[in-house]
């Protein structure tokens, strides 16, 4: 659709509804969440520029400044900002390429469920009948299935890695678009449009992509950014326990999983990652939030 | 000198439920003639809308089935001779050939036939992209025209506007746009005032008026209103329980009705100045699952008797092309 509507839109607007997109388009980025933008911006390019970033090699170890506290507190040095863990690796650094693995399961694993799952709720909820019945019974049995048990036989089986997370967010993850694509359909293609579209000699695939799918496209929207949260957690909560990424590739999850032998002694080592996760699902929800009111097109015109 | 459009006879649609057969249409027959305004009236359930959607070919399936008739729509093929063709006999693929170029429709409400996610001059616009693979500017001064000719105003600026932000009456004229943007020779507009306020009827009747003075098109209108099919049909027919009880002109029907049922109707409309109660025909429409034996308005009609409970009562001709389906005019049983 995306194509259609550029292509009336650059033929269509005079000069002045082009300055009234224009003004709205100012509107609707001025009324977006600034700090949550700055984060989540901030955390993509540390994870794409991570080596230009940290002021040290994530893994390098340094016997000499094991447990160095954060540079403003005692005993704290400027060479380790953040401080370092207990073998002496600069926690700061480490923190820049947790990043990364966060990000790439994300990005990767939801791109893979939310396109499965909502492709699959496209066709359960416009064909009906037994397609759906089929569909929807294997959603039930996804919903049924205890995830993180599962996830912990899978790793247990094959080695683990970033990948595994990957695969175990795609393959549990596709359950609830399909349930939520299926539902909007369902209503959607009884809608008058649907049969107006009929009578425009719209085949069924035009129906389905360029009529109905647009609709949910905003709840979808907002459901992949809330599940961006998620999985980074789901990613910190793995690794925390010792599966997915392993040591000493750094990761949110492990090297608060490595902080917690120290909580008492050193705070900082836990406490930074757990910030930046915070910060990140905190952004991450924000965002969903806000695209969902942007996105939709009642809203828009204010 | 306007000839013969579309002729529907003996149409059956029935559909296939759990609990039985739903005959909504059963045995339908009507003709409209070209440039005319044909009112399809009854009450809610009575199968108006299923006729209409039956000549679309837009009947949902399953449950919905068209299980016999014929559908002749007689149309001018690329050389301009005359063919009739019957609608039921095409194939699906065949069928959308017609649908929305030389038979359109316009839906009862605005609300839900609009995509909530384009703007208006992109819906409008699809009927010539599939149908007559515009695009570009050519595109966009067919959206700007068929706009301006159900008299929107500003059209090239509320092109750009989505369906929130017009109004019922507004969006009732953008469906309209897209139900008149082909030019088609019939169109079916399924109870097109129902969902707005009498103000904005009286305009979008006045509209549909013009819109069919300009282009000589045919209209199959649905409504429970009698007052519309007063102002603009040339010819009425009056369904009850899926079949059509009488067919007639306007003028015949408003002043003489010839039916129990047609009477009735004509008795329940308010008049202003009269100061009695208002008529309403006693009891429901039949549930079409348990249709009654015999004439299926029986249960309500004030002059039934015994042949009525019995058998379903013929065709009658009574003036011109006027027919009426009751005992009273076929054998004289009833006085």
């Amino acid at each position: 659709m995306t194509a259609m509507s550029s292509n009336t839109n650059e033929t269509s607007l005079s000069a002045g509804t082009q300055t009234r997109k224009a003004h709205q388009l100012l509107t609707f980025i001025r009324r977006g969440p600034t700090i949550p933008a700055l984060i989540i911006i901030t955390v993509i390019l540390c994870a794409i520029f991570a080596p230009y970033l940290a002021p040290h090699d994530p893994q390098k170890i340094d016997p000499k400044a094991r447990l160095t506290p954060p540079a403003w507190s005692e005993g704290g040095s400027g060479k380790y900002l953040l401080g370092t863990d207990s073998t002496g690796r600069d926690l700061l650094s480490r923190i820049i390429y947790g990043a990364r693995v966060s990000l790439i399961v994300a990005v990767i694993g939801i791109s893979i469920s939310a396109t499965l799952g909502t492709i699959l709720g496209l066709t359960s909820g416009f064909f009906g009948g037994i397609t759906d019945m089929f569909i929807m019974r294997i959603v039930d049995v996804m919903m049924s299935l205890p995830v993180l048990f599962l996830a912990l036989a899978f790793a247990s089986v094959i080695p683990s890695g970033m990948y595994i997370i990957i695969l175990i967010v795609a393959f549990f993850g596709w359950s609830h678009y399909t349930r939520i694509t299926r539902g909007e359909v369902l209503s959607l293609k009884e809608r008058d449009f649907v049969a107006l579209a009929r009578v425009a000699q719209a085949s069924q695939k035009r129906i389905m992509l360029k009529h109905i799918l647009p609709n949910p496209t905003n709840t979808l929207t907002v459901l992949v950014t809330l599940d961006v949260g998620g999985v980074i957690m789901f990613e910190a909560a793995f690794s925390f326990i010792g599966f997915g990424v392993q040591p000493p590739t750094p990761s949110w999850g492990n090297i608060l999983s490595e902080g917690q032998n120290y909580l008492t002694t050193a705070w900082w080592i836990a406490t930074f990652p757990g910030l930046a996760l915070m910060a990140m699902v905190f952004s991450c929800n924000f965002i969903g939030d806000w695209l969902r009111d942007a996105l939709d097109p009642k809203l828009r015109q204010l | 000198m306007n000839g013969r459009l579309l002729e529907v006879n003996n149409l059956q649609t029935h559909f296939f439920v759990r609990r039985g057969i739903v005959k909504a249409v059963d045995g339908v027959s009507f003709k409209i003639d070209k440039g005319k305004v044909l009112g399809l009236v009854g009450e809610s359930g009575c199968g108006k809308s299923v006729t209409a959607m039956s000549i679309l070919r837009l009947i949902p399936s399953p449950p919905g089935k068209i299980v016999g008739g014929e559908i002749l729509f007689r149309s001018e093929d690329e050389s301009g001779n005359e063919e009739e063709i019957d609608l039921l006999k095409l194939s699906l693929i065949e069928i959308r050939k017609f649908r929305g170029k030389r038979i359109s429709v316009v839906l009862q409400d605005p609300m839900t036939s609009l995509n909530p996610v384009f703007t208006i001059g992109n819906q409008v616009g699809e009927p010539f992209r599939l149908h007559e693979k515009l695009s570009g500017p050519a595109l966009l001064k067919k959206i700007i025209e068929v706009l301006k000719r159900v008299r929107i105003p500003n059209p090239d600026v509320r092109i750009a506007d989505y369906p929130h932000q017009f109004s019922g009456g507004m969006r009732q004229r953008v469906s309209t746009a897209m139900g008149i943007s082909c030019n088609p020779q019939l169109l079916i507009a399924d109870e097109p005032t129902t969902a707005l306020d009498v103000t904005i009827q009286a305009q979008l009747l006045k509209l549909f008026e013009q819109v069919q003075q300009e282009s000589n098109m045919a209209i199959i209108l649905i409504t429970h209103n009698l007052g519309i099919v007063a102002r603009l049909c040339d010819r009425v027919c009056v369904m009850y329980a899926g079949r059509i009880v009488e067919d007639g002109s306007v003028r015949r029907i408003f002043k003489e009705p010839a039916h129990p049922y047609t009477r009735a109707l004509m008795e329940s409309v308010p008049r202003l100045g009269k100061k009695k109660r208002l008529f309403s025909i006693e009891g429901q429409p039949p549930n079409l699952l348990f249709l009654p034996t015999g004439c299926s308005f029986w249960p309500r009609c004030s002059f039934a008797d015994e042949k009525c409970k019995q058998e379903y009562p013929p065709i009658t001709s009574i003036e011109g092309d006027d027919y009426v389906r009751c005992w009273q005019y076929s054998g004289g049983t009833v006085s």
